[in-house]
């Protein structure tokens, strides 16, 4: 008995030792399952789902990945500035549903970082603000709209008027605010002066 | 039968299975017995420090070698969320609890099953506990969700990778398992 209790201890000591020479980074584990995602389009959500939520009585952790000064300018309501450093010691329930948004790749790389944390209800805005302004504060509709873009604007009108946003109707084709939601257009990033701009205009307005 | 259905049928077929097998193992151990458990905590009998750390560490080299290997998905367990001050209520309920009656839920199945009335006790004492916090949930809910601190895990704890981790925890077990058979030896001495 005594030879297996030791047999057994070695064994645990030579795999123990193994699993420090071949892990020599952290946060590895888990990785397979967040490309997964990624690649299944998990990873983000929409302006309009995230306030169609908020509007539901859902109370998401909502996390503005820009600056300090752009916050201050304009933020999707119940937003709360943030940091890479800062969501590195965030302690929240795993199971908090929350949502990013920022310029550039910012939000993505914080969504990568909270999902290896272990929070599992974590998306992003693809466009970030602009994208929040352009589809909820601020949902436009065009001048020849169709039935079934009066109808999508009707339910998008409703929602920014429940944050206090502004719909625009009327708006020439041209001048529509292009993005992921738009057929044809490019999925690149909205850049942050497009982004800018609108807050700026809101800003004036006096919202 | 649906797909999700037919899941949910294996799940628990499988749940089972392992329940009857940790139940088997629990028993061959020794741990039905009231007496062993509460040995533990007059260090007169280190049955339950074994037996336990010994599925700890083994759980641990299995998953992170499945893991390894492709067969399992680490970051798809769920690990719970950690509630310090509920959790640390609780930790002395259970406590105060295993030194009064000598078992743990686990163990009291285990006795119930091998026919010992001090298993059905504990039973019926669990059940009721059950019941009772469900029926005060209202009035514990606040205390309940109160300290949140989201997921913690050694490896960001100690911000060392979680293989550094797994070596120094089955060192440390094996460092411990040596240390609590020369205790026995030097008590039988």
């Amino acid at each position: 008995m005594i030879g297996l209790h030791r047999t057994m201890a070695l064994v645990a000591l030579i795999l123990g030792g193994a699993a420090a020479a071949s892990d020599t980074g952290t946060g590895t584990v888990g990785a397979r399952r967040l490309v997964a995602d990624i690649a299944a389009e998990r990873d983000w959500t929409t302006a309009v789902a995230l306030a169609e939520r908020i509007k539901a009585g859902e109370r998401p952790s909502l996390f503005d990945l820009r600056g300090q000064d752009e916050f201050q300018r304009f933020h999707i309501p119940s937003a709360v500035p943030a940091t890479l450093t800062g969501l590195l010691e965030t302690r929240l329930p795993r199971s908090t549903f929350i949502v990013l948004y920022g310029d550039g790749v910012r939000a993505a790389q914080a969504w990568t970082l909270l999902r290896m944390r272990g929070y599992r209800d974590v998306f992003y805005l693809r466009e970030g603000l602009y994208e929040w302004i352009a589809r909820v504060h601020e949902p436009a509709l065009p001048v020849d709209a169709t039935p079934a873009e009066r109808a999508d604007f009707d339910r998008r009108a409703a929602l920014s008027r429940y944050f206090g946003g502004q719909p625009r109707v009327d708006v020439p084709r041209a001048q529509m605010p292009a993005g992921y939601w738009t057929a044809g257009a490019d999925l690149g990033h909205r850049p942050p002066v497009a982004t800018a701009l609108l807050v700026a205009a809101i800003r004036r307005r006096g919202c | 039968m649906s797909a999700a259905s037919d899941s949910v049928a294996a799940t628990l077929a499988i749940a089972f299975a392992i329940g009857c097998a940790f139940g088997w193992l629990l028993e061959r151990a020794g741990l039905g017995s009231a007496r062993v458990l509460v040995g533990q905590f007059y260090f007169a009998n280190l049955t339950v420090f074994k037996v336990l750390f010994s599925a700890l560490v083994t759980a641990m080299l299995g998953a992170f070698w499945l893991d390894r290997a492709g067969v399992l998905d680490l970051g798809a367990v769920y690990v719970p969320d950690t509630f310090a001050v509920p959790q640390a209520i609780g930790g002395l309920l259970f406590g105060g609890g295993l030194l009064l009656a000598g078992l743990c839920p686990g163990t009291s199945c285990v006795a119930a099953a091998t026919g010992r009335g001090d298993g059905l006790a504990v039973m019926a004492g669990l059940l009721l506990g059950v019941l009772a916090f469900n029926v005060g949930f209202d009035w514990l809910e606040q205390v309940y969700a109160s300290t949140p601190l989201g997921t913690l895990t050694l490896p960001d704890l100690l911000h060392l990778s979680t293989g550094l981790v797994v070596a120094l925890v089955a060192g440390m077990a094996v460092a411990m398992f040596v240390a609590a058979e020369r205790l026995m030896r030097s008590r039988q001495s």
